[in-house]
């Protein structure tokens, strides 16, 4: 997996000033837009780290990205009203990073197509844990009270303040992998994924690697789920649907599979898909279909692929 | 001298097939030990018995005195020992450097300082570069290794292997598609590595193989069929018989 050269995270952080201008010019309803799309780049980013990373194409990453989420929820529950923000989001990534601890060494026990139906398997269990017992509130979901901010924040500045909060958290998250995949534990992922084999004939200890890898891009996705049931007030089991997963890794192939900063860009390009295909047609999910085959076939490092 | 890597009846069976039955060798430093049979032998497997990808059915395996037989390929790679596959098995994608140079953190950076940064640690890229050096690569280090010709992939493997800083080193046919040209350079690169280390080669050039061994253990069949001398071998009327007549050089 590339990272993008000094040029290429310049034009990152211009688009990324571009969004944080928002607040100067756009609508409160394409700030909470824009804030879908934040959100949604932290959580294929995540998972870029296991499937750009180290080659683990994982259907569970959702599982993760639900129990941050619902960690807001319990963490509310269990102290009888809403957790500092500088509480719950440390608690959402160790909560889902050690579900992705625990679920790592029994899943990575498989490869390929194995790991991809034993990360199903782990996925749909975290999702029935939510839907199907008493822990997650209500199948059709809970709304929340939100963490408390370190200001008080009222409801016309939300879109903005959870706009510029989102921003904030994603561009650390970027900066963190960016400078992850440049250390040693970063180009021994990249070994792994261009032949495990060969890394495991020259010493390193593959399974450990690919586990903290597993871990922390899990503990990654809860922190985009803490992001989530922040800004949405709301949380659901839907959350933790194998589809999510699925999503994010349409996001990673259509931004590009081989860059680091490929999932913002398929990220940020579904959302608009999704948000413009209903002014084109009904079934606004054909012209996601088309577009995705689209770049699929025409563009084979995806939306990044030019750009490097 | 004291043997640095002792296999005593290795033993692996497949199913119903006995692939390498009660092999027994030393491996010593200076020394050249290679490992010749017709296809089927049991050559690749009793490297890969050596190396830990395999577990053995029965025996034991010796480095330097302790028992490795249960240590896993990485470990046994950490204890000393360094291979090269008969199929070339190299990143591809990768440049020929980076590909030594992880071999080289696998044997040199602990688990501990696995978040340095890998352009400034400095110990890696030197011995990637040094092994690099070694087998006349030092010149293409910043080419992806999928632009290198089949003999310089082969070299490539070498590197890999001395890079991890291997006492041991188990070559499964190095010169595997390489034409005499190619492989003239190679043949004396293994028998300069034999003064430092423990060189296992399994290789089906016999005038190589006779020209760089100092002893040459002869499979069939899974079994030691002889084992000797270059000298010893060629006068072994059991190897003449079990290559089907041809003349051993």
């Amino acid at each position: 997996m590339i990272t993008a050269t000094r040029r290429g995270n310049g034009l990152l952080a211009l688009a990324g000033l571009g969004v944080a201008s928002m607040p100067l010019w756009a609508s409160a309803y394409h700030m909470q837009l824009a804030s879908t799309a934040l959100i949604a780049s932290m959580f294929a980013l995540s998972l870029q780290l296991l499937v750009g990373g180290a080659g683990l194409v994982s259907l569970a990453h959702a599982g993760f990205f639900g129990l941050g989420a619902y960690s807001v929820y319990l963490l509310t529950q269990g102290l009888g009203g809403p957790p500092s923000v500088l509480l719950s989001l440390p608690v959402a990534a160790l909560a889902a990073g050690g579900a992705a601890l625990a679920i790592g060494p029994l899943a990575l026990r498989t490869k390929g197509f194995f790991f991809l139906m034993a990360t199903l398997a782990f996925g749909q269990m975290l999702f029935f844990l939510f839907h199907d017992t008493p822990l997650g509130g209500s199948l059709d979901g809970v709304f929340i009270q939100r963490p408390g901010l370190i200001w008080a924040v009222t409801k016309a500045q939300r879109p903005m303040v959870f706009l510029l909060l989102n921003l904030g958290v994603l561009g650390a998250m970027y900066a963190g992998l960016w400078l992850l995949m440049r250390t040693l534990f970063g180009h021994a992922l990249l070994g792994i994924r261009a032949n495990e084999h060969r890394m495991r004939a020259m010493g390193h200890d593959v399974q450990r690697l690919k586990l903290a890898a597993f871990a922390l891009a899990g503990a990654l996705a809860g922190m985009a789920g803490h992001m989530a049931a922040l800004t949405d007030a709301f949380v659901s089991p839907d959350l933790l649907g194998w589809h999510r997963s699925a999503e994010a890794l349409l996001m990673i192939v259509l931004g590009g599979i081989g860059a680091l900063h490929g999932p913002i860009l398929g990220a940020f390009a579904l959302t608009l898909i999704e948000e413009l295909g209903p002014l084109i047609t009904e079934r606004q999910r054909l012209i996601e279909g088309a577009v995705i085959l689209a770049a699929v076939l025409l563009l084979r490092n995806g939306l990044a692929g030019p750009r490097r | 001298m004291s043997a640095t890597l002792e296999a005593i009846g290795l033993s692996r069976r497949f199913g119903g097939l006995l692939a390498v039955s009660d092999v027994s060798l030393m491996l010593r430093v200076g020394q050249l030990h290679a490992v010749i049979g017709p296809n089927g032998a049991g050559k690749s497997t009793l490297v890969n018995l050596l190396a830990g990808e395999l577990p053995p059915t029965e025996g034991a395996i010796r480095l330097n005195n302790a028992d490795i037989t249960a240590f896993s390929a990485a470990q046994r790679a950490h204890a000393g020992i360094g291979r090269t596959f008969q199929r070339t098995n190299v990143m591809l994608a990768m440049t020929v450097l980076e590909n030594a140079r992880l071999a080289a953190q696998a044997a040199l950076v602990p688990n501990r300082s696995l978040l340095r940064r890998a352009a400034t640690t400095t110990a890696p890229i030197a011995a990637a570069q040094a092994a690099l050096r070694r087998v006349g690569l030092d010149g293409v280090g910043d080419q992806a290794a999928r632009t290198l010709s089949h003999g310089q992939q082969r070299a490539l493997e070498i590197a890999i292997a001395l890079a991890g800083q291997p006492t041991v080193l188990l070559l499964d046919e190095p010169l595997a598609g390489m034409g005499a040209e190619d492989g003239a350079p190679i043949a004396a690169l293994m028998r300069d590595l034999a003064r430092e280390h423990a060189v296992l080669l399994v290789e089906h050039d016999m005038d190589v193989v006779f020209t760089v061994a100092d002893i040459v253990t002869v499979m069939v069949d899974g079994r030691v069929l002889a084992h000797g001398t270059p000298a010893e071998i060629r006068a072994s009327a059991a190897v003449r018989d079990a290559y089907l007549g041809h003349e051993v050089p």
